[in-house]
């Protein structure tokens, strides 16, 4: 997994992409990444770090498809990408999975998605194995609701890498679950990719997580983002199976230079006024309640 | 085997509450104490003699004349006897019930109502719904249709009774329409609602494991609305209750006008016995109604009760 030392190939490259959103209320353009080339090679574990709101996300929905460019490319194997595709899943922030879904039908969605070769059964075993990679085992008839969220990223991690994909982006999907249950998913994650020799594109606002999962740190400034530096870790792996990552020699040295790179940008962030509680942009909905219960219906 | 123990474990914790009550020996008969009796069934006995304080005073009241002489408030035990003639027969024989009150009047129009308002019902949630699909899905359905239905979502519907019925006279199908009218835009909000507030993070989840727009619908937007159609279905069928009452007081039958049209009729001819007694009537079923449907938005989407919380 340590591709250091070896012949590295490039798996997404981004040149000089700029890109970014219309902001129909405001009607004008938000720019939140320009001008990035970055190199994603295979088998690396690459972590971005950087001040909220500098274009993280938006960097990692390119890769994934969900957002296009608007200048520059982004090529996948050699090929533009366009469109999601079944070499590249993702897991998210809010975990994302359906919540009318038991969890063992959540995982099992990639199959139903896309078009396979597997039978009933066989995707039912890479259902049940994954449930036991990640420690879901009892929970299978479980819904969302009904778990922690610590378990919820668990069935957002099944469902990811159920169909072993070549790529796996993570958008801070640690951000929101305890230290704890974090420390456990950040070693399981290292396990469970170092096995399978994925290609990790991990987003994370944590100098600790990037420096503990990380081949590679490329550090994003302020928006508009750009990549401001990009930092090995050379240190070997396994570094979570046991025992303090933080009591290896090189670890302090490490932090102390992301730490005085991500201090910078942080300082000179503008605040980002994009609220990600995703609204329609729709006044009507404003004056509707979320519960579904209520209308503006006055009877007769 | 151990695969199966396992998934077995979430359901069997939940059962394993109820199992460990039924497990733990049973208290001794000798034991009921009226403490016990009091704690276990406070609710039933509190409403039941909070009933039986509210007849009784009813009875007073109306006994008394209190409020007015017994063509206006009737007592409730001639009320009572309203009730029995009115749902299960038995000619009133003391010569001093109207015209009205014949055998089986309050079940026959509580029939014709309850036909009126399924229809009616039905019709209105069959449409309603892929109204709001379509709303929520298509921006220029929702373009085109949205004034009409925001402007008559917000209209007392009351309003346009007048103008409809100048139009179409009070024959039945006026008496469906303005139903439908009246019932209809919950189920249509509501389910515009649950399309265009579907989470944007479940969409992109479906989209980068490989959902199509119909895919997207099916796997994502559908589920997601279902929970809001079920309650606009709770309000649109209250709704259609009222509409049935007002379209029954207007219309002018001479006999079998709905259980609506009871209630107005034997008013203005000053049978109040029976006028009480086809409100109560109407009462409980829109109380069976109102619970009946209350916990089914619970039992189609646990998750939303948990998320509300
Ligand atoms: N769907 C969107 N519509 C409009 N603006 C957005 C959207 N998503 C993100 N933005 C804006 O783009 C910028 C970068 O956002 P994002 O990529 O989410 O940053 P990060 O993940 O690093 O916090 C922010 O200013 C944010 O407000
Ligand atoms: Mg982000």
């Amino acid at each position: 997994m340590t591709a250091t030392g070896q012949a590295r190939r490039p798996l997404i490259v981004a040149d000089s992409m700029t890109a970014g959103y219309e902001l129909e209320r405001e009607r004008k353009l938000l720019t939140a990444l320009e001008g990035v080339s970055l190199t994603v090679h295979e088998g690396e574990f690459l972590v971005l770090v950087g001040p909220s709101g500098c274009g993280k996300t938006t960097f990692i929905n390119v890769i994934a498809g969900l957002v296009k460019p608007w200048a520059g490319t982004v090529t996948f194997d050699g090929k533009p990408i366009d469109g999601p595709g079944e070499d590249r899943s993702m897991v998210f922030q809010d975990y994302a999975i359906m919540p009318w879904r038991t969890v063992e039908h959540n995982i099992q969605l990639p199959f139903e998605l896309r078009p396979h070769n597997f039978s009933k059964a066989e995707v039912a075993e890479k259902v049940q194995d994954i449930i036991e990679d990640v420690g879901l085992v009892g929970f299978e008839k479980s819904f969302p609701y009904e778990l922690s969220g610590g378990m919820r990223q668990r069935v957002g991690l099944a469902r990811a890498m159920v169909t072993q994909p070549k790529v796996l982006l993570a958008d801070e999907p640690f951000g929101a679950v305890d230290a704890m249950t974090r420390e456990v998913l950040q070693a399981q994650l290292e396990a469970l990719v170092m096995n399978a020799g994925q290609t990790v594109v991990f987003i994370t606002h944590s100098i600790d997580e990037a420096i503990a999962l990380g081949d590679r740190i490329a550090v994003i400034s302020n928006r508009p983002g750009k990549v401001r530096e990009i930092v090995e870790v050379d240190m070997e792996r396994p570094r979570l199976a046991e025992g303090e990552i933080t009591s290896h020699p090189r670890y302090g040295e490490l932090r102390e230079h992301l730490w005085n790179l991500v201090k910078d940008e942080a300082l000179g962030a503008q605040d980002a006024h994009h609220d990600d509680s995703e609204t329609t942009g729709d006044p009507r909905l404003d004056r509707l309640s979320t519960s579904p219960a209520t209308t503006m219906d006055p009877g007769i | 085997m151990t695969q199966k123990v396992n998934s077995q474990e979430p359901t069997s914790k939940k059962s394993t509450d109820g199992a460990a009550l039924t497990a733990q020996p049973r208290i001794k008969d000798a034991e009921w104490t009226w403490a016990r009796i009091w704690t276990r069934y406070r609710f039933a006995i509190v409403t039941v003699i909070n009933l039986t304080v509210f007849f009784i005073i009813w009875q007073l009241l109306a006994h008394f004349e209190v409020i007015g002489p017994h063509l206006i408030f009737p007592t409730f035990t001639d009320t009572l006897r309203a009730l029995k003639i009115g749902w299960l027969g038995g000619q009133a024989d003391d010569g001093t019930s109207f015209e009205l009150l014949r055998d089986f009047v309050i079940a026959k129009n509580a029939w014709e109502s309850l036909q009126r308002y399924a229809i009616s019902m039905f019709i209105a949630i069959g449409i309603g719904i892929p109204i709001g699909l379509a709303m929520g899905g298509f921006k220029w359905v929702d373009a085109i249709l949205s004034p009409y239905v925001w402007t008559l979502s917000s209209l007392p519907r009351l309003a346009i009774y007048a103008p409809l019925v100048m139009i179409m006279g009070i024959g039945e199908s006026i008496k469906y329409a303005l139903i439908i009218l009246t019932a209809i835009f919950p189920v249509i909000i509501n389910t515009w609602a649950g399309v265009k507030t579907t989470e944007q993070s479940l969409i992109n989840a479906a989209r980068v494991f490989g959902a199509g727009r119909a895919q997207i619908y099916k796997k994502v937007v559908l589920p997601y609305t279902l929970p809001f159609v079920v309650s606009g279905i709770q309000l649109s069928l209250s709704r259609g209750l009222i509409g049935v009452v007002i379209v029954e007081f207007l219309t002018g039958a001479s006999t079998l006008g709905g259980l609506g049209w009871l209630i107005f009729r034997s008013a203005s001819a000053f049978n109040s016995a029976l006028t009480y007694a086809s409100l109560m009537s109407l009462a409980v079923f829109a109380l069976i109604l109102v619970q009946g449907t209350r916990s089914m938005e619970a039992k189609i989407a646990p998750w939303r009760q948990v998320s509300k919380t």
